[in-house]
């Protein structure tokens, strides 16, 4: 039952560090100058009159000091009350339907990228690390320091003339073709070729830093003392390898993975947006672009929650590959 | 002892280059304070979402630099750009830039082209409340009694006599510097017949696809680039547009135009009547009219519809402009409505049929129920509309994705040929025509068309199944000045800018042709136009002219010594920059490789 | 004099690494350009004649090596005097960052304990809130976006990874034997830090800060791309974001622009690369 006392505790601890998150957030929209209340009505183009005004920002509890309309917000989010939209297209709108109705989207798109990422960069990674200064290695890498340096909105407008206009293989817009009522594989093959585009876009970027780390922690490892004492024993290369290298290899990997969670994310945001794919990130761009306080609040708070939780799976399984790890 | 020497050059090589570039930096500075003080500094407002805005304004601040205005750039997003437009009417006079109002700022308005309703609002202090839409253009009280003459009659001679007057003199006195009215390109698949880019799928029940039949399930995807705002059409904001298909084939209104000629066409009514007077309008209803729900529509639906519009808690946009004109409504049977008005409304009709659709008419029996105040926030409005009249039914809203409708087999004027129209969200333009050139989607939006002005020529060439043809829309670009701005409350720094103003660049460049030189605010098909009034063109000479009359001294002031003729841009700079960059490259990378 | 001394391995590392030679090249071409735009570029913003409209979308030919964009601007002037404000935000950003970073985690690693406890979980926390969510949540709020906003804005979020980097060589340095001999002389602890500890901590954070200079330059140019950079300012994200919508029939405006970003990233990578192998140092990513 250790492991079972372990993801307690690390769930216990992640709960103060939400809400230090949500202070933080909360603080760096509250410290900008620029009114809520001032967005809000302005937007309509017909403001009522200064009493109006006043009267709404203190029903809504905006006169109050900062603390308090921390604490009050805090509040409503533990009820599940996001608030509506503040301005712009969603004005009115409750943003937590707003954010269910995109949550899986980018999930999906994530989770594919991380994946195909995984995959790839690990097994190239390998290869390169095993086989160092060969031929393989050496394009393997300046493809990947390519691929690292290459902005990827850029790369994702090429991916869109290439694949989308000129070859036409590849739809470029949206989930699914709208309207169209497919029903069992005939939706999801559907759906998997609107990801296709989406996705290679992220994976590009974000498999060339992976890549980089798994190919410079297996290079690591490789020079231990241990992986020399085996191969000295005579164990057989490909099972130094795999055995005893990659797995070590893959811990740093693993962590650093969940960590920077974040770095697959911006890379969702760019593609959403040229893709037309309704996640969140398109959500964030345009709730930023409109200014939309309580809208980026809502949001900030769901990925940072996302990115917890996604941590919080990283550590267990980090803990069910890593002996050596106390519970 | 070797490594010592490399190691000097390099560096004095590196110390020679920072120093060179530092003193042609400072000669450069040199070269622009060489420019003498300009005689005043205005602030450009921009939406740092629209380019265009930004370019018109770069242009400006080029081409007014060179009659000596310092125009300075100042970009804000649609929130902000928006209160110091609109937010301000309660000041007795327009704050300036520094003031939190604005200098200039580039506006374009659709128009009705028919009548004047939103001139007597937007230009003269006591249309929308509380003092006016564009008040800082209400400052001329001559052009105000004029267009106040002009809508206080039911004459027509008398109307057109007015405004044309009226016209006359905004020209004379430069408001707000007309610039254009600009055409739209379609953007549709060329096979799409009878559809007009004015209408925003108004008449969807009249477009057909070539090549299907009527037994065909004809599904047209439309493009749009954001979900809807609104659902009910009395909340409808101008600025964004994405509603507005939505709304124009779901509802009805009581009047509405005529696709060809704009002529205002009865939709939902038999006839009409006004009173002797002219203070007051019956309006005699069709009685085949049926909601999507299968209820029929009554004066009631009609009666309701106007009063919730007009009861201030609602907070609807047309508020103002109705309540300024119709006093009540009356029913006295089911297919009879009396409107009153305040005041003799000769635009009467138009404000029935604004472009907007506000004043669709809405079910009572499904939201008579919901307290006013509550209809901007009720699920009707946010989720899932209403049952409408018009030619297509709602049946799914996917935020974010796309809104479908089907056809509304009921449909009073004749079921549509299509079956099935979508509107798909596609947020960024370039990522719609490609959706249209892929064959994902049928129509663009309009909204999307400044955006992709540059593609036209190419898809002309290249893609006979698309039709870009262009079509006149009636609306108007102008640049809007602050009257009150202590500058620019003289009539002739205004006319001086008028005359800077580089009308053929703007149109022929910036907005790449589609639009067309315009002397009025009022669009040319509009029985009210006046071809006689001032076109003002790009002469800087009159505009110098112009400015010594406001009491400004000549400018460039006259340089006592020659000055150098400016040396126009050539290439040698950069290819010696070049050469001279790659040689040092290869010295560089020899010297340091070589040592190996 | 170089002879003997550490700088001395490191340059003779440095320079038998031949990848970190080309990044080093691409730098130091790229920070000459910017410097010595007035004489490379063929039209100047400040000159008249850089705005000429019926110019507009001359595809790449004598007279304009790379093209025209949509305002008649030449492109090449545009990338040339682009390269200013690009890498003078870039290097804002990791500017202010290493100083925060130096700050915090110097406080970090010296002191240890609880106060390093309370300052890491703090680090992590910013560092787990994804960076480009929390660039865009801080920069919408500020009603005017001009560049120095978005710089001081980046450089207070970007400073986790570089106070990581700098506590762990404190944590290391702080038991060696010249920390001890300076602490038994009675030096105070700012001496210690400042005289003793960062001068031998300098190699990390000039690895570091050129690696974020490069994705410092991404993450700008990716905020402009989104509409939410400084569009007043002259520089590559801007220039793609405008060209973007001619991205078919004007395919040099974006293309240009994105070459220019992909070079100098690419170069600031290649020198970072070569410089963590030249000082020998591990650090992730």
């Amino acid at each position: 039952m250790a492991l079972w006392d372990y993801t307690v505790r690390r769930t216990i601890i992640l709960i103060p560090m939400f809400f230090l998150s949500t202070v933080v957030i909360f603080s760096l929209i509250h410290l900008a100058p620029g009114d809520p209340i001032e967005i809000m009505f302005t937007e309509t183009g017909h403001p009522p009159p200064r009493e109006v005004i006043d009267q709404v920002r203190k029903s809504l509890g905006l006169d109050r000091p900062i603390y308090v309309q921390y604490l009050i917000w805090i509040k409503k989010l533990l009820r599940g009350d996001f608030g509506f939209s503040y301005g712009g297209p969603f004005i009115g709108q409750s943003v937590l339907d707003l954010i269910r109705s995109r949550f899986w989207y980018t999930i999906m798109l994530m989770f594919t990228a991380q994946v195909l990422a995984l995959v790839i960069a690990i097994t190239l990674g390998v290869i390169a690390a095993v086989k160092q200064y060969s031929i393989f290695d050496n394009v393997c890498s300046i493809t990947a320091l390519f691929g690292y340096s290459m902005p990827n909105f850029w790369f994702a407008l090429i991916l869109m003339l290439v694949f989308g206009l000129k070859l036409g293989v590849f739809p470029i817009c949206g989930a699914s073709t709208a309207g169209a009522d497919f029903t069992g594989f005939a939706a999801l093959s559907d759906l998997l070729r609107h990801l296709f585009l989406p996705v290679l876009s992220v994976t590009v970027g974000y498999t060339a830093w992976l890549f980089r780390l798994v190919r410079s922690t297996m290079l690591d490892v490789l020079s231990q003392d241990y992986i020399t004492t085996a191969r000295a024993k005579g164990v057989r290369e490909r099972v130094v390898v795999y055995k005893h290298a990659l797995r070590n290899a893959l811990l740093p990997v693993v962590t650093v993975v969940g960590m920077r969670l974040g770095f697959i994310l911006s890379g969702a945001v760019v593609s959403e947006v040229i893709f037309a794919w309704p996640g969140m990130g398109r959500l964030a761009v345009t709730f930023a672009l409109n200014r939309d306080y309580t809208g980026l609040m809502g949001l900030s708070v769901i990925i940072v929650l996302m990115v917890y939780i996604a941590n919080l799976v990283t550590d267990i399984a980090y803990a069910l590959i890593d002996p050596r790890i106390k519970y | 002892m070797k490594s010592r020497i490399v190691t000097f050059v390099l560096l004095s090589i590196g110390f020679l280059l920072i120093f060179t570039s530092i003193i042609s930096s400072i000669h450069m500075q040199t070269m622009s304070q060489e420019k003498p003080e300009p005689l005043f500094t205005l602030k450009y407002l921009y939406n740092t979402a629209n380019p265009l805005q930004r370019d018109v304004g770069v242009l400006l601040q080029e081409e007014w630099g060179k009659i000596g205005v310092n125009l300075v750039l100042e970009g804000y997003e649609t929130a902000t750009v928006r209160s110091r437009i609109w937010g301000k009417s309660g000041f007795p006079t327009f704050p300036t830039h520094d003031e939190g109002g604005f200098d200039v700022y580039l506006q374009s308005y659709n128009w009705i082209p028919t009548d004047l309703v939103y001139y007597l609002g937007c230009f003269t202090a006591e249309g929308i409340p509380p003092l006016g839409w564009n008040y800082w253009a209400a400052h001329d009280s001559r052009a105000d009694m004029y267009l106040r003459k002009c809508m206080s009659t039911y004459n027509m001679t008398e109307r057109k006599e007015w405004i044309y007057k009226w016209q006359e003199q905004k020209q004379e006195e430069v408001n707000e510097i007309v610039i254009a009215w600009p055409m739209r390109a379609y953007f549709t698949k060329a096979n799409i017949k009878n559809y007009c880019i004015r209408l925003n799928c108004y008449d969807i029940d009249l477009w057909t696809v070539e090549g299907k039949t009527e037994e065909d399930h004809v599904t047209v995807r439309y493009a749009m680039s954001e979900d809807p705002t609104v659902l009910l059409p009395m909340f409808g904001d101008g600025g964004y547009l994405s509603y507005l298909p939505i709304h124009r084939c779901l509802f009805r209104l009581v009047y509405d135009f005529e696709k060809e000629t704009f002529s205002l066409e009865p939709e939902l009514v038999k006839d009409y009547e006004l009173s002797e007077d002219g203070m007051s309008m019956i309006l005699h209803l069709r009685d085949d009219v049926k909601f999507h729900d299968g209820v029929p529509m009554t004066s009631a639906d009609v009666k309701w519809t106007f009063d919730a519009i007009l009861d201030p808690a609602t907070g609807s946009t047309y508020y103002g402009d109705l309540s300024a004109v119709i006093k009540s409504v009356e029913a006295p049977d089911d297919y009879t409505v009396i409107f009153h008005f305040n005041k003799p409304s000769p635009e009467i009709l138009t404000l029935l049929a604004p472009p907007g659709g506000y004043c669709a008419i809405l079910p009572k029996h499904v939201l008579g129920n919901i307290p006013h105040d509550q209809l901007r926030t009720c699920k009707y409005n946010t989720e899932e509309p209403p049952p409408g009249l018009g030619p297509m039914k709602f049946v799914e809203w996917k935020k974010g994705e796309y809104v479908k409708f089907e056809a509304n087999d009921d449909y009073f004027k004749g079921r549509p040929f299509i079956d099935e129209f979508i509107q798909v969200i596609i947020p960024e333009a370039t990522t719609a025509l490609a959706a249209l050139e892929a064959g994902d989607v049928d129509i663009l939006h309009t909204g999307y068309s400044t955006e992709l002005a540059g593609e036209i020529e190419r898809l002309k060439k290249e893609r006979p199944d698309i039709n870009v043809n262009l079509a006149p829309f009636p609306a108007t670009w102008f640049i809007a000045l602050n009257n009150d701005h202590p500058v620019l409350n003289n009539k002739y720094v205004r006319q001086a800018l008028a005359y800077a103003t580089p009308y053929d660049k703007i149109i022929n460049d910036l907005m790449m042709g589609l639009a067309e030189h315009a002397n009025s605010q009022i669009h040319k098909s509009s029985w009210a136009w006046n071809p006689n009034a001032k076109y003002y063109t790009y002469d800087l000479d009159k505009a110098r002219e112009c400015l010594r009359k406001a009491g400004y001294p000549e400018w460039p002031p006259p340089q006592p010594a020659e000055t150098p003729a400016p040396t126009g841009p050539s290439l040698m700079p950069t290819l010696g920059g070049f050469i001279g960059g790659i040689i040092i490259g290869i010295v560089l990378t020899y010297v340091l490789v070589r040592r190996r | 004099m170089f002879r003997s001394g550490r700088a001395y391995i490191v340059w003779m590392k440095f320079r038998r690494n031949r990848v970190s030679i080309i990044g080093a090249f691409i730098v130091i071409s790229v920070i000459l350009m910017a410097l010595l735009a007035p004489l490379l570029s063929p039209y100047s913003p400040a000159q008249e004649g850089w705005i000429d409209p019926p110019r507009k979308f001359l595809p790449p030919s004598n007279k304009h090596l790379l093209g025209t964009d949509h305002l008649g601007r030449d492109v090449l002037s545009y990338i040339i005097w682009g390269s200013r404000p690009s890498i003078l935000a870039a290097v804002g950003v990791v500017a202010i960052e290493t100083a925060i970073a130096l700050v915090i985690g110097s406080i970090a690693g010296y002191y240890g304990g609880i106060i390093d406890n309370v300052l890491m979980r703090f680090t992590d926390l910013i560092l787990t809130i994804p960076n480009l969510i929390l660039l865009i949540v801080a920069v919408s709020m500020f009603k005017v976006r001009s560049m120095v906003t978005i710089v001081i804005v980046m450089g207070f979020l970007w400073w986790p990874w570089m106070t990581r980097v700098i506590r762990s060589q404190f944590l290391s340095l702080r038991e060696s034997m010249y920390v001890e001999a300076a602490k038994s002389m009675g030096a105070s602890d700012l001496h210690i830090i400042l005289h003793h500890i960062i001068p031998n901590c300098i190699s990390p954070i000039i690895v570091t800060a050129t690696i974020d200079i490069a994705a410092a330059i991404l993450s700008l140019t990716t905020l402009s791309f989104l509409g939410l950079g400084d569009p007043r300012m002259i520089n590559w994200g801007t220039l793609i974001n405008d060209g973007r919508r001619y991205l078919r029939s004007a395919w040099w405006i974006t293309t240009f622009p994105g070459i220019a970003i992909f070079i100098t990233t690419l170069g600031f990578n290649l020198l970072g690369d070569g410089l963590r192998d030249a000082f020998d140092i591990k650090i992730r990513g």
